[in-house]
């Protein structure tokens, strides 16, 4: 049985403007088999996996499905040919119940007359959680009131609703505690035992190794290498995500914690609860801090709490060159300090303007002269110069930022604060989503910004980035602060698992 | 490196519009809309439209409204007029202006603090300031002083305005709360990013367009010479239409810009002059200016979004050729 | 079924009742203090009567916007909408004879023609929903005024009365119609897939159409339901007061004003009771407000018109309570 072909990927393109999402993909999916797509943020997995949920459409090439083309629309589409996904991009609708949103889109079934028959909605909802024993959440609420992780257990009640034979599980144990995790992956166990299929991805490489029976490495939306999952080994699946070119040379090629003694910014027992709890560190100048964890950790929110958008935050944030204590996100600002969110679109970047007026806005209370008056020479001067020294690739200041391909957007958003005169900048995943070029490219100019005697607090999902650039790490747990590891003699991955685990 | 004249539907709506509309009502009113008396009665009553439209700008550049306009007019000049009779009648500008202000301020605070969508909240406070202006009106008919009958002198109008205009073009074009406006109205979370204290931002916008609109007060009770039950009442649309009849994008943003409103307001102001010319009744002028605010938001839209689709094109063939 | 599960299933509905019980037990606490304020003038039977009956309109029309606004359309012509098809209605019964079915027809069919109007604005024309509405409302009632004004030549007021046909406005009847249709739209808001799809709708757009659910086709269809329970609102109304004052320069906001606040007071209780039943509270508050006002003599027009401007934005600030992100 496990001879037969489930899913035939073949010369799969992606792109979205001029990044290659997916280039030329091929891949062979067995009946009755897991197989894991490994790579970096941006490698091209996500993308890959919604493709041939029907989430997106593919620009060329071709699936096949037992044999037959298969070439989704929409979901729905793709669900009429067994094909089923837990992924992030579909959610739940917060304010109905479970139960309802297991059966979104199919209330033709359940139809009662007029009516919809709600209670047989729930009976069938449970059956499904005890066909694949899958522990029962409350399914007469609000979804929007679950816990994410039972939420996710309702998503993959609602992905085995029609019945199919192909799934695709998007991150699915991240949001899992232990226990669940056993439980999903004897799901998993079960459901290929009748010659079903999983697609699955996961940022946990052990576990990856461990369920999965064949994995694909994904970089720059190329398929590098397809084997039996037991032919790898930890060291060889990590160097072939991250890829030769990177390892070493973007990275800092030093090995020893260096930054000037003066202190730059310093945190006190900062806590906002159930984001991000008593934290404590010391930023110094020249110095490049990492911030590391598991996905759901806090990570994130210690930017946005340190920024000062995060509410009922607690504790001292302190810059110590003026002394003051940062309150609201304006005092960063004046304090000439810079965060930039992780989510670039919907929190940096004015999508549809143009390149120069972005380029601008955070340095018009600088630029502003007598009478407030901001001089069209002085600004046009200033994005000429952010667009130059970054080398934004875009036919002019005019050009809309939509256009711009994920590196050129960043290049935007990190040029207009690094051409400001600044003390301090906290970056949340700088290279998130951006081709490997732009990403070396981000690294030298940080490497030369710390040389400048810049402090820079770095949040990354990548612990490769972290460790290649950090002077030190500090890394958290469920919220808390575990442990800060120096460049000099704690930067191995074990140790710093070992933290984050 | 010298700049190439491009041609941009998007840029040149505004005038296009305007002169279609005068052309329109030109012939069809035989020559009447361009006498010299009725040209003098289009430019009075721009006036008031185009003031209130310089404040209102500023909040339609955020994407959120404020149709308060009207019930400041009413409200800021019959207030303005009680007290001109009681004490002096300089009086009056003070009032009305401290009103506008305070009234821009309280929505503005509302919005910015409270989330409350701006629409809901400005209908409130105009549907309160309505009745507000019935209760002290009271049947009973205010008249501007003699000494404050100088606002409604034509020079002393004509160069209110262009002082006006060129200070909302400083303050909106070339000061930092002009960029910080446009820019909620493009991503506010980016503005909120960049350090800014938005709901300060926001209260300001409404306090300038609460300010202009009780400036645009006193120049309407002069031209009508006091006030009563109804006036000001469709001011609000009027102002409204102005803006969006001239381009100025309903979701705010980059696209909004003063010039846009300065061709709006008179054909806002042409177009039903020249419906009541052409003998049409107050029913089918309301009609037609339905109709007109409705193809004029959906043509601006439509036309925003065409533009960027041929620059996405623009750019795919770019890169083709750039492969080749 | 696990008993965890349950408990906590258990435990948020006894939550949810808890307030209930809470926010029903603090009105009737209010119009009880009030009843005694106002010389035991609120609660006799004669005003009891009379506040059922007015509590019908805000209630009808509120569930009417409800079923409209659900779908992410802010659609303020709804009171255009309601005078145009009003003055339809009468004009069918007084000049035409058509009795009832004129009646109902010129009513009903009125609002579904309006409102497709300005739902296809928003949805098919891209226009905000906000503008849609303001550029629809000022077409009906330009409409309306025409029409009255034509007819005023011919009768001598511009204002149409009806006078037949009056029966659905008076006592048992119009508490009867409001009954039923609340029956119906709780039903079909709360369990019908219709209604279920749209609140998928409403919430989470991108889920929605990602689960095959066709996000126009719902919207239009609920704007329709909208449409047919504003009708109804119409008919009666019509028939309770009997004339529809054709208005112009947006004055046809007024008539929506205490739905609205009807609607954003039901909002603010979104936790503890569904939309249908919030409307049904929300309304029920301000009428009795507004009756209240009347018994201690506030006149209307000027002074009541403030308190529900106040009641509007305090509404408002209610129902946006501890809402983050982008308002506009």
């Amino acid at each position: 049985m496990a001879d037969q072909i489930m899913l035939k990927v073949e010369n799969v393109c992606k792109s979205f403007g001029p990044t290659k999402a997916s280039n030329n993909v091929n891949l062979v999916l067995k009946k009755g088999t897991v197989l894991g797509l490994a790579g970096e943020n941006g490698s091209g997995k996500s993308t890959l996996a919604s493709m041939i949920c029907g989430m997106q459409r593919k620009d060329s090439g071709k699936f096949y499905k037992d044999g037959k083309e298969f070439d989704p629309k929409n979901p729905g589409d793709a669900k009429k040919h067994g094909v089923a996904m837990v992924v992030q991009e579909l959610g739940v609708v917060g304010p109905l119940t479970g139960a309802i949103n297991m059966f979104l889109g199919e209330m033709e079934k359940y139809k009662k007359g007029p009516l919809v028959d709600l209670k047989a909605m729930q009976r069938d909802a449970y059956k499904q959680f005890d066909q694949w024993n899958l522990p029962h959440v409350p399914l007469d609420i609000p979804a929007g009131e679950l816990q994410i992780e039972q939420r996710k257990l309702m998503e993959l009640a609602r992905a085995l609703n029609s019945n199919p034979d192909f799934l695709v599980l998007d991150e699915i144990s991240q949001a899992l505690s232990q226990d669940n995790r056993d439980v999903l992956y004897k799901f998993i166990k079960k459901f290929k035992e009748g010659g079903r299929t999983i697609l699955m991805i996961t940022h946990d490489l052990e576990e990856m190794v461990e369920i999965c029976d064949e994995i694909a490495v994904l970089r720059d939306g190329e398929v590098v290498e397809t084997r039996a999952s037991s032919e790898y080994s930890m060291e060889e699946l990590k160097r072939l995500m991250i890829g030769r070119e990177v390892s070493g040379d973007y990275y800092r090629d030093d090995q020893e914690e260096s930054y000037q003694k003066e202190v730059i910014l310093e945190v006190k027992d900062l806590n906002v609860p159930g984001k991000c709890e008593h934290i404590s560190f010391e930023l110094h100048k020249g110095e490049i801090l990492g911030i590391c964890g598991l996905s759901d950790a806090g990570i994130h929110e210690l930017g946005s709490a340190m920024f000062g958008l995060e509410e009922g935050r607690t504790g001292s944030l302190v810059v110590k060159s003026s002394n003051t204590e940062l309150k609201k996100p304006g005092d960063m600002i004046r304090t000439r300090g810079a965060y930039l969110s992780k989510d670039r679109d919907a929190h940096g970047l004015m999508l549809d303007d143009s390149v120069g007026d972005n380029l601008i806005v955070p340095s018009v209370r600088e630029l502003s002269g007598a009478l407030a008056f901001l001089s069209p020479i002085k600004t046009r001067r200033l994005a000429q110069e952010a667009s130059e020294a970054f080398e934004v690739k875009a036919s002019g200041l005019g050009h809309i930022i939509r256009r711009l391909s994920g590196g050129n957007k960043q290049k935007v958003n990190l040029s207009r604060w690094l051409i400001q005169d600044l003390d301090y900048i906290i970056l949340d995943c700088p290279t998130r989503g951006v081709d490997i070029g732009v990403k070396a490219y981000i690294y030298s100019v940080l490497k030369e910004a710390k040389a400048k005697g810049l402090g820079i607090i770095m949040i990354s999902d990548e612990l490769a980035e972290a460790m290649g650039m950090s002077d030190r790490i500090l890394v958290m747990k469920e919220h808390r602060q575990e442990a800060i590891l120096s460049r000099t003699c704690d930067f191995t991955e074990e140790k710093i698992m070992e933290a984050m685990l | 490196m010298k700049k190439k004249f491009r041609f941009d539907i998007n840029t040149w709506l505004p005038v296009i519009i305007f002169v279609l509309i005068a052309a329109i009502f030109g012939i069809a009113t035989k020559g009447q809309l361009f006498g010299p008396t009725n040209m003098m009665n289009i430019f009075n009553q721009s006036v008031s439209v185009l003031i209130a439209g310089l404040g209102l700008i500023f909040v339609a550049a955020m994407g959120s409204t404020n149709i308060t306009g009207g019930a400041i007019v009413a409200v800021a000049g019959t207030l303005g007029c009680i007290a001109a009779e009681r004490s002096t009648g300089a009086i009056m500008i003070p009032v009305a202006l401290v009103i506008g202000i305070a009234t821009g301020c309280f929505s503005g605070l509302i919005v910015s603090k409270f989330k409350v969508n701006s629409f809901m909240v400005t209908l409130a406070v105009m549907m309160a300031f309505r009745a507000f202006n019935t209760l002290l009106v009271n049947d009973k008919a205010y008249i501007i002083p003699d000494s404050m009958r100088f606002i409604n002198n034509d020079v002393f109008k004509i160069v209110s305005v262009i002082v006006l205009v060129a200070l909302i073009v400083y303050v909106f074009h070339y000061t930092r709360l002009g960029t910080y406006v446009r820019g909620i109205g493009e991503n506010e979370m980016a503005i909120r990013h960049c350090g800014v204290d938005v709901d300060k931002v926001k209260i300001a916008a409404f306090a300038i367009s609460g300010l202009l609109a009780a400036v645009a007060a006193l120049f309407t009770i002069a031209r009508v010479g006091g006030t009563n039950n109804t006036i000001g009442s469709g001011f609000e649309m009027r102002i409204m239409m102005a803006l969006y009849i001239g381009g100025v994008p309903v979701r705010g943003g980059a696209g909004s810009k003063v010039y846009k409103l300065v061709f709006g307001a008179p054909t806002i102001v042409l177009l039903e002059n020249g419906l009541v010319l052409c003998g049409a009744s107050g029913g089918v002028t309301q009609l037609i200016r339905g109709i007109v605010l409705l193809v004029a938001v959906w043509l601006s839209g439509y036309l925003a979004k065409k533009f960027v689709n041929v620059g996405v094109a623009a750019a795919q063939n770019q890169k083709k050729v750039a492969a080749q | 079924m696990s008993d965890k599960a349950k408990v906590l299933g258990a435990d948020q509905k006894r939550k949810r009742l808890q307030g209930q019980l809470i926010i029903v037990g603090v009105i009737i606490v209010i119009c009880v203090i009030c009843h005694f304020c106002t010389g035991g003038k609120l609660l006799s039977p004669v005003n009891l009567k009379v506040l059922s009956i007015q509590w019908t309109y805000p209630l009808l029309i509120g569930l009417g916007m409800m079923f409209i606004f659900s779908g992410g359309m802010v659609d303020l012509s709804i009171g255009a909408q309601a005078i145009l098809a009003g003055n339809i209605g009468a004009i069918f019964v007084e000049d035409f004879g058509l009795g009832y079915p004129g009646l109902i027809l010129g009513c009903i069919g009125g609002v579904i023609l309006c409102e497709m109007v300005s739902a296809s604005c928003s949805v098919f024309f891209g226009i905000p929903s906000w503008v849609a509405g303001l550029g629809s409302a000022l077409v009906f009632e330009a409409i309306a005024t025409i029409i009255c004004s034509a007819r005023s030549g011919a009768t001598g007021s511009a204002v149409v009365y009806l006078k037949n046909c009056r029966v659905l406005g008076t006592f048992p009847w119009i508490i009867l119609i409001a009954a039923i249709v609340f029956a119906v739209a709780y039903f079909l808001f709360n369990r019908s897939k219709l209604g279920l799809n749209l609140q998928a709708v409403g919430s989470a757009p991108e889920v929605s159409e990602a689960m095959g659910i066709n996000r126009r086709k719902t919207i239009i269809i609920a704007a329709l339901v909208g449409a047919v329970i504003v009708g109804i609102g119409t008919t009666t109304q019509l028939s309770y007061t009997g004339r529809y004052t054709a208005m112009s320069g947006m004055g046809s906001l007024a008539g929506i004003f205490k739905s609205l606040a009807a609607i954003l007071t039901g909002q603010s209780f979104g936790k503890y009771f569904s939309n249908p039943v919030g409307v049904l509270v929300g309304s029920f508050i301000v009428t009795v407000l507004f009756n209240i006002l009347t018994l201690f003599g506030v006149p209307s027009g000027t002074y009541q018109e403030m308190t529900l401007g106040a009641v509007v934005i305090l509404c408002g600030i209610l129902a946006s309570w501890k809402i983050k992100g982008v308002v506009k």
